[in-house]
């Protein structure tokens, strides 16, 4: 028996590297045309049983719905209006807390492009919160945290951000120019105030002019001065700043020209200038976070 | 040397919390109902001191940025009221300041108007219903204000508003 079983060993231990390996390869095909049936069976199988089971289940989950309506329909008045006054308060908790989330996304999403914001040049960003506003000129000045110690000037323009595009492109845009310094605070006054002018240009039709405070506040619109007569800008047209008065880097969005007038986009004044007007990208009764391009000195 | 204290520390507490709900949008002119008690309590001098300090810090450290103290002169007009009630009102209830209460942020916000806010009209339409809101509270919270400051001046030794028109029939 001894020597029966020791032959058996003598005779595997014949088989060649090369059939082990065939063997191994020929099992290994075997297990996966298995576990491929298997995988096609099992699919086949789920779907058919649910298709099959389906209206069975549906009938079951109809009839249990038909049966909490008729419930809920046999329920008392009082019961039934202290469920649904429940579900209002319930309601408005739920809508009070989608608001607070959805001004702390704002916030988010305003504190990250603000981060992300680059030096341009020999300006370098500062970056600051809304300190104090006067409901007298919500919509015209502001007072920041950050003074003449942080480098901050007057002329320095204040930028926030804002989305762009068709709404979806996170950007900066200016949204007014400091207009005076304290050691720890700065005082802006915003695009829409009449203390605002600022030179920009405009790309498209290769020209600039003077960009100054809205006439009018709750227009939203600020005003375009001094454009050529023969660069009119077409209603779209984006307006940036420029390097000519020496305070704010080139190339930063301010505002976009409209024709909200329901007449042309552009008017002659006195046939020597165009005048035109542009709107904010962002308005500055929503700001909270802000950046300020201050000059590095040397 | 106490009463300039009470002065200077009441003022800058009433500056601050204006100032703290202009931040929020809100106009409420603590400030204004200080210098009117002040103006009655104290006298022209000491008033004037309170409401030059008060536009100062509401000018100049709120939102508004002015150039100048434009508030200074909406105080003058509340010293002004605060006087022509001493002089020719003649009830001395407590309760009926609720009149000068309700016209006090009508009349700050007005001179306010001229002198601060540069779009007048779109700032006027903008806030009467708060200043209206403003004006109710307020013709609820000038009574309490003069309650509660007189008990404070009585502990401190101080002249009282309560007091003011006695010692104009005893001059």
């Amino acid at each position: 028996m001894a020597f029966k079983k020791s032959n058996q060993l003598r005779d595997q231990a014949r088989y060649s590297p090369l059939q082990l390996l065939a063997w191994g390869a020929g099992l290994t095909l075997v297990f996966l045309i298995l576990f491929g049936i298997y995988s096609t069976l099992r699919r086949t199988a789920t779907r058919v049983s649910a298709d099959f089971y389906f209206p069975f289940l549906k009938a079951a989950r109809m009839a249990e719905n038909a049966v909490a309506d008729q419930a809920l329909v046999l329920q008392d008045k009082n019961t039934l209006a202290k469920a649904l006054q429940k579900l209002m308060k319930e309601n408005a908790m739920l809508a009070a807390e989608r608001t607070v989330v959805m001004d702390l996304k704002k916030e988010n999403a305003q504190l990250r492009s603000l981060i992300g914001l680059e030096r341009k040049g020999v300006f370098k960003p500062v970056f600051a919160e809304v300190l104090s506003r006067d409901p007298m000129t919500w919509q015209e000045q502001f007072t920041i945290d950050k003074g003449s110690d942080d480098g901050i000037e007057p002329g320095n323009p204040v930028v926030t951000s804002t989305l762009m595009g068709d709404g979806t492109v996170p950007a900066v845009a200016v949204i007014g120019k400091i207009s005076s310094v304290s050691r720890h605070t700065a005082h802006v006054c915003t695009i829409l105030s009449q203390d605002f002018k600022m030179s920009v240009s405009l790309p498209e039709s290769k020209s600039s002019g003077i960009l100054e405070g809205a006439r009018n506040a709750s227009d939203m619109y600020s005003s375009l001065k001094f454009l050529p007569l023969n660069a009119v800008p077409s209603e779209g047209q984006l307006v940036y700043t420029n390097a000519f008065s020496g305070n704010s880097p080139p190339g930063l969005p301010v505002g976009v020209v409209v024709a909200h007038t329901g007449i042309a986009p552009s008017s002659s004044r006195n046939q020597v200038y165009f005048e035109t007007d542009v709107r904010p990208f962002e308005s500055p009764a929503e700001v909270r976070f802000v950046a300020v391009y201050v000059k590095e000195k040397k | 040397m106490i009463r300039l204290t009470y002065i200077v520390f009441l003022t800058t507490l009433c500056v601050f919390a204006e100032l703290t709900l202009r931040g929020f949008g809100l106009f409420f002119p603590f400030a204004a109902f200080f210098v009117f008690y002040v103006a009655t309590a104290f006298g022209p001098r000491p008033a004037f001191a309170a409401a030059f300090l008060a536009a100062c810090g509401l000018d100049f450290a709120g939102g508004c940025g002015a150039a100048h103290p434009w508030s200074f002169l909406a105080l003058s007009a509340v010293i002004g009221l605060s006087f022509f009630w001493l002089h020719q009102v003649e009830s001395e209830s407590i309760l009926l300041h609720s009149v000068p209460g309700a016209a006090i942020p009508f009349m700050v916000w007005l001179v306010s108007l001229i002198f601060l806010a540069e779009h007048r009209f779109a700032a006027f339409a903008e806030q009467f219903p708060g200043v209206v809101l403003a004006s109710f509270l307020a013709s609820i919270l000038l009574p309490v204000m003069i309650y509660a400051l007189d008990t404070l001046n009585e502990k401190l030794g101080l002249d009282l508003y309560t007091d003011a028109k006695i010692k104009l029939k005893l001059q």
